[in-house]
């Protein structure tokens, strides 16, 4: 596959986890491919949950943590929600700013 | 060769909202502000008002997360002319974004995505570099990030990556001395292999920030203080590359001004006390 088929196919790893590029990432004895694509790809479901708990405070606080991730998840399971405008620090991608409508379940 | 590098600005620090009122009530131990690029796009609001204060006090850069550079995506230029036009009212000293790509086909991953080290990705990143410091009419600097994968199809290390990059793009370097260590502990090569392949006449800035351990590899997370080993890293950086301009980066946790500024104390003691012992 060309650079950009590479690109497209970690992308779908991330989002969908689709095991294409799983032959393209070295793997070692002591982190194994699964756990090094799983920091991208959990990281990616963290900042979706994180938007949606910031953009549902109120529910959020009255379900509690645990009880919003579970329904956060179920939710991202289900949907294919995307946010397109974001600002964040360098390495620790924090969602500051997005497009709320996106996020939108109705 | 003439030093491509503009003039140091000593130790600085990264502009966040929780600490607006205190850098405006105190400048002791602060000499510059990093600013992140995106979250002042939008005119007019807080975020800006607060920001022109800061610029009365404090030379300001700016930091970028979004310009994508190794994305076989094209170039948004839009977002660039945006950049170029704040960086102009702000008068800023200089700016920078990551050696990375963030998403494919105009989906955005909000993560900064390695690239494979290969001479197709030197020369696809080099030339939009070159395309981006026309538009933006000035040298850039492009930072290293950590990384928890690399690629099998890679044809060099990552320092020679980053380096022939700069040569060809004549671009700088804002050396995460953090996303160094990060990365040489997940993917097991010596950290000093890395400063020591730099060509130090590109280093213009250095970044200092703490990570999270998980046990078999790092996660850069920037919620916790610059650890011991980032440390003693950062004082080979300043053995290897000398006066560079220098910053603490912090994400989450954030916590009183007057804590990031003792840190930052501590940088500024460790390169007086190593470029002594040089000189």
């Amino acid at each position: 596959m060309n650079f950009s088929e590479l690109q497209r196919a970690l992308q779908r790893n991330v989002m969908h986890a689709d095991t294409e590029v799983l032959s393209e990432v070295n793997d070692t004895q002591k982190v194994p491919v699964n756990v090094r694509l799983g920091v991208y790809s959990n990281g990616y479901r963290w900042r979706l949950i994180e938007v949606l708990a910031d953009t549902y405070e109120q529910l959020s606080v009255a379900l509690g943590e645990e009880a919003f991730f579970e329904l956060a998840l179920e939710y991202l399971e289900s949907t294919r929600p995307s946010i397109f405008l974001f600002a964040g620090s360098a390495g620790t991608s924090r969602v500051i700013c997005v497009k709320r409508e996106a996020m939108n379940p109705g | 060769m003439t030093d491509p590098r503009f003039p140091s600005l000593g130790f600085g620090l990264g502009l966040r909202p929780d600490h607006y009122e205190a850098l405006l009530s105190q400048q002791r131990g602060v000499a510059w502000l990093e600013v992140l690029t995106e979250n002042y796009l939008v005119p007019g609001g807080r975020p800006l008002y607060f920001l022109e204060r800061m610029r009365e006090r404090y030379p300001l850069v700016m930091h970028g997360v979004s310009l994508s550079i190794g994305s076989a995506d094209e170039l948004n230029v839009p977002y660039l002319q945006q950049v170029k036009l704040l960086a102009d009212r702000l008068e800023v000293r200089w700016l920078s974004d990551h050696l990375c790509w963030t998403g494919v086909d105009g989906v955005n991953l909000h993560d900064l995505m390695p690239l494979p080290y290969t001479q197709e990705m030197v020369r696809h990143v080099a030339d939009r570099i070159g395309v981006v410091q026309e538009i933006l009419g000035r040298r850039i600097l492009i930072e290293n990030v950590s990384s928890y994968l690399t690629y099998s199809r890679s044809e060099m290390t990552e320092w020679e990556f980053l380096s022939e990059i700069a040569q060809r793009a004549d671009c700088l370097l804002l050396l995460d001395v953090n996303n160094v260590y990060v990365s040489s502990i997940n993917h097991e090569f010596d950290a000093l292999d890395y400063l020591n392949g730099v060509p130090s006449e590109r280093v213009q800035q250095f970044h200092l920030a703490g990570h999270s351990n998980e046990g078999d590899y790092l996660i850069d997370t920037h919620d916790a203080p610059v650890c011991e080993a980032v440390w003693e890293l950062y004082t080979c950086a300043v053995e290897r590359f000398g006066v560079v301009t220098t910053m603490i980066e912090r994400d989450d946790n954030i916590p009183e001004l007057s804590v990031l500024v003792s840190e930052l104390d501590r940088a500024r003691e460790i390169a007086e006390r190593t470029l002594a012992k040089a000189a």
